[in-house]
């Protein structure tokens, strides 16, 4: 029998195309869109309701994300306790979420009871009732919760860093302080509600063991509604360069983030951006991660970001670290991201950069509802239906020299405001 | 339903084999039976800082991390107070690369004092970030030894103190390597688009040839049953006051296991349970409250933890909670409460069926507890749960004298 030779990597295969499954598109007589990803899966099922209510919506803070909230805690006909035990008694779970573009509600529920939870879904939508009391519970609860935020680094830190770099006027650092919540009145909350969620939706999204039947389900719901999808505009302008630090008291470490506006995923760089920022901080054998955690022992996890608005976009470099040794993570930082902006990387790292990608791609739709979340995509940014089908060739043809020109043209470390919150 | 094959390798390796034709990737998970229980008392935290060790390079391969990423492939690994667990997954047709590189480090690694200096560093910082910087951060490294006096889940699994962390050497992890990472220690799981005979070969080819190792299987010291309730007041740097309660419960195998699993659903699973109801909506006595179990496998605990309402003290608090419990206790369990724990049960477990990684780890587990098909039998458990087996455990597990209770006081209230 040969011998096992261990030092030598076994045979392995490029992998040489990337392919999201496309979902299916129907409308409802409104001209609500429904998208819809069949899949092979036992009895589940996952719906969301997307709306044109986001924080880019709120004439004043804290309005988007309690209106969200609080779309659960009663209806005409049902008090809160009355709709969570509904929706539990069918094992179902209703989520909401609001983000600075959209708002939405999901259900996650079994085949068999979905027309039962998509009742109670619809009551919601068009009944919520907001009343006083459920109000004051939120405004007490969420103000308590923000004390406790205000005692980390890594929150203080954030919001300092998108305040300084989008502006206090985007909806992108639209943090909430506690008079913003006392702010809030059962009127302006149901007047947002009946701008924004009572008969209008933005486009609904249905995954898991769909069949024709509940297509059809969700087409008549949805004839209830109109569709809403106001493109939003916020794109503020770009901060010059300069450095903050916010003091937090005893604290063992300082969070570190640095970092700039920069292009949304509509810009044509975007994807090689991406390649480049995977370089840098975007995975565990990337630059940073090497230097500060793997050689330096710094920091439990270093990471950079690309982040995608529908009217604006940004980086940002973040750690939390040694509070005694933060000025020298900040100069290896730096001094990882000059290098880039000096030399091309070489080839065997630049193509474990684009394995690793294209590895990562493929994993990011393994299964019904990550595929619909990859789609969802490509429908908020109005890309094209090849938006990922055409990954792979623009990944696999960058060069180190264009991934030093990104470097040189956008993560200069002059170019970059700088946010430490610590001791 | 999770299809799965089973066979041990001559040298006591456990393998498991599930396969899913309609994913691209395949998922090799490697659970070593080793966890935070078998640490020295005086060097915690170790079995976490050897997990962080073996990706520092193994006998034959330097960079465990690029080789995989050079294949498109993502590892990560996390140790529990009872296990250590390793998972790669990779596209379908690269799964060799994981099976030579998991191989490798199971065969020995490279023990170098470079990685170990950095790595007790990363794990101080660790430390740090998760259970000193952020407020409320410290909850288990005090419940924990109020809770336990004699089992060595008294310490939480990132340790008891850094300096156990900064003293350990060389020579500890070698000794801990050789007692307790060998192929009759493990079970191999390997789950996604691979076949019974592929698996079979690489399996053998990688691991077959890595010897047996002698060790003595651990025991661990029986927790006394608790006699009287403990309490410990605790002054932080924490903006609100706050209340935490461990109840101990049964072992993971024991017949009351799911009807407790069920009891925390009801008392603190969500909007409609009964501490989230009668204490935070309508007697506003917290601001969160939530109750959950610790999910270990020798007896574990229930845990109470709430924010409270400005102007509520703990001894209130405590005594609103125990009045939900014993009303639970004295009235009994609705057969529609129940129904609803079960049919969210069934949602949940449906759910998480999704992934091959999932399923890899669940399959891991079921082993780990002795029966494979457990991943598959689970929800049956479940529904074979009464309301008094509900109401049962509430009695058993749920008592003042089987309490530890932490009071925690923000800092500025206790200056006043």
């Amino acid at each position: 029998m040969q011998q096992l030779n261990r030092q030598k990597a076994p045979e392995s295969t490029k992998i040489n195309a990337f392919n999201l499954p496309p979902c299916e598109i129907h409308h409802s007589k409104g001209g609500i869109p429904i998208y819809s990803y069949p899949a092979l899966v036992e009895q589940v099922l996952r719906i969301e309701f997307v709306f044109d209510a986001g924080i880019n919506k709120q004439s004043q803070r804290a309005l988007a994300s309690a209106s969200n909230a609080l779309l659960t805690e009663g209806t005409s006909s049902s008090n809160a306790k009355a709709i969570a035990d509904n929706l539990d008694y069918f094992g179902s779970y209703v989520q909401s979420r609001c983000t600075v573009d959209d708002a939405q509600l999901t259900l996650y529920c079994l085949k068999k009871h979905a027309t039962k939870c998509l009742s109670i879904v619809e009551d919601v939508i068009k009944n919520a009732q907001y009343f006083e009391n459920e109000l004051d519970i939120f405004v007490k609860n969420n103000k308590q919760r923000l004390k406790v935020q205000q005692k980390k680094t890594s929150y203080l830190c954030r919001r300092a860093f998108y305040e300084e770099i989008f502006g206090m006027e985007s909806p992108i650092a639209s943090f909430s302080n506690s008079n913003d919540y006392d702010n809030i009145s059962r009127e302006t909350l149901l007047d947002f509600h009946k701008t924004n969620y009572q008969t209008s939706i933005k486009y609904i999204t249905v995954c898991g063991n769909v069949d024709a039947e509940l297509i059809n389900t969700i087409i008549a719901f949805a004839s209830g509604f109109t569709v809403k999808n106001n493109k939003p505009s916020y794109k503020s302008n770009q901060v010059l360069a300069k450095s903050k630090y916010v003091k937090k008291e005893n604290s063992a470490q300082a969070t570190v983030r640095i970092g700039r506006k920069l292009f949304n995923r509509k810009h044509e760089k975007y994807r090689k951006t991406q390649l480049a920022n995977m370089i840098l901080g975007g995975y565990f054998g990337s630059r940073l991660m090497k230097n500060i955690r793997e050689d330096k022992g710094l920091t439990y996890g270093i990471y950079s970001v690309l982040e995608s608005y529908y009217d604006d976009g940004g980086f940002y470099i973040e750690a939390d670290v040694n509070a005694q040794k933060s000025e020298i993570a900040l100069k290896e930082i730096k001094h990882e991201l000059q290098k880039l902006c000096t030399d091309p990387v070489s080839e065997k790292e630049l193509n474990q950069a684009k394995n690793y990608f294209i590895g990562s791609l493929l994993r990011s739709i393994d299964g019904p509802f990550s595929i619909m979340d990859r789609n969802r995509i490509i429908i908020d940014y109005e890309h094209s239906m090849n938006y990922y089908n055409e990954f792979f060739d623009i990944i696999n043809s960058t060069n180190g020299n264009e991934i030093r020109d990104i470097f040189v043209e956008y993560f200069e470390p002059e170019k970059l405001v700088e946010v430490v919150c610590g001791p | 339903m999770i299809n799965f094959n089973k066979f041990t390798l001559s040298n006591g390796l456990e393998v498991i084999h599930h396969q899913d034709s309609n994913s691209k990737l395949c998922v090799l998970n490697l659970l070593y039976k080793v966890g935070s229980k078998d640490e020295n008392p005086n060097k915690t935290g170790f079995a976490h800082l050897f997990e962080h060790l073996m990706f520092g390079g193994s006998v034959n391969v330097k960079e465990f991390d690029s080789e995989l990423q050079m294949v498109g492939g993502e590892n990560n690994a996390f140790t529990s107070n009872d296990i250590t667990n390793y998972y790669i997954t990779v596209p379908a047709n690269n799964i060799e690369t994981a099976f030579w590189l998991e191989s490798d480090r199971m065969l020995s690694l490279d023990f170098n004092q470079k990685v170990l200096d950095t790595q007790k560093s990363v794990v101080i910082e660790e430390f740090k970030e998760r259970y000193i910087n952020p407020p409320y951060g410290d909850i288990w490294l005090k419940l924990l030894p109020l809770a336990y006096k004699q089992h060595p889940y008294k310490w939480p699994t990132i340790g008891k103190d850094f300096s156990h962390i900064e003293t350990a050497t060389l020579d500890d992890v070698k000794a801990f390597f050789y007692g307790f990472y060998a192929p009759n220690n493990a079970i191999l799981v390997i789950s996604g688009n691979i076949d019974l005979n592929k698996t079979k070969a690489l399996a053998e080819k990688w691991f077959g040839s890595i010897p047996k190792r002698n060790f003595i299987k651990p025991t661990y010291p029986t927790e006394p049953p608790q006699t009287e309730k403990r309490t410990e007041k605790v002054y932080a740097d924490v903006p609100l006051d706050a209340i935490v309660i461990g109840f101990h419960i049964c072992h993971r195998l024991h017949p009351d296991f799911f009807a407790c699993d069920m009891l925390t659903d009801i008392l603190g699973g969500g909007k409609s349970s009964r501490l989230y109801n009668e204490l935070l909506k309508n007697k506003k006595i917290f601001s969160e409250v939530d109750c959950y179990q610790t999910g270990d496998f020798e007896p574990g605990l229930i845990i109470i933890e709430g924010k409270l309402t400005e102007g509520i003290t703990h001894e209130i608090a405590e005594k609103e909670v125990f009045e939900v419990i014993n009303n639970l206790i004295k009235d009994g369990v609705k057969i529609t409460e129940v129904e609803k724990i079960k049919n969210k049960t069934e949602t949940n477990i449906r759910f998480n069926d999704v992934g091959v990684l999932s399923k890899a780890m669940k399959l891991a587990f079921a082993t780990y507890y002795g029966d494979t098909n457990l991943a598959n039998t689970e929800v049956e458990e479940y529904l074979k749960v009464s309301p008094e087996n509900i109401q049962k455990a509430a009695e058993t597990y749920l008592k003042p004298t089987n309490a530890n209770v932490l009071y925690y006081f923000a800092k500025n209230a206790t200056t006043k």
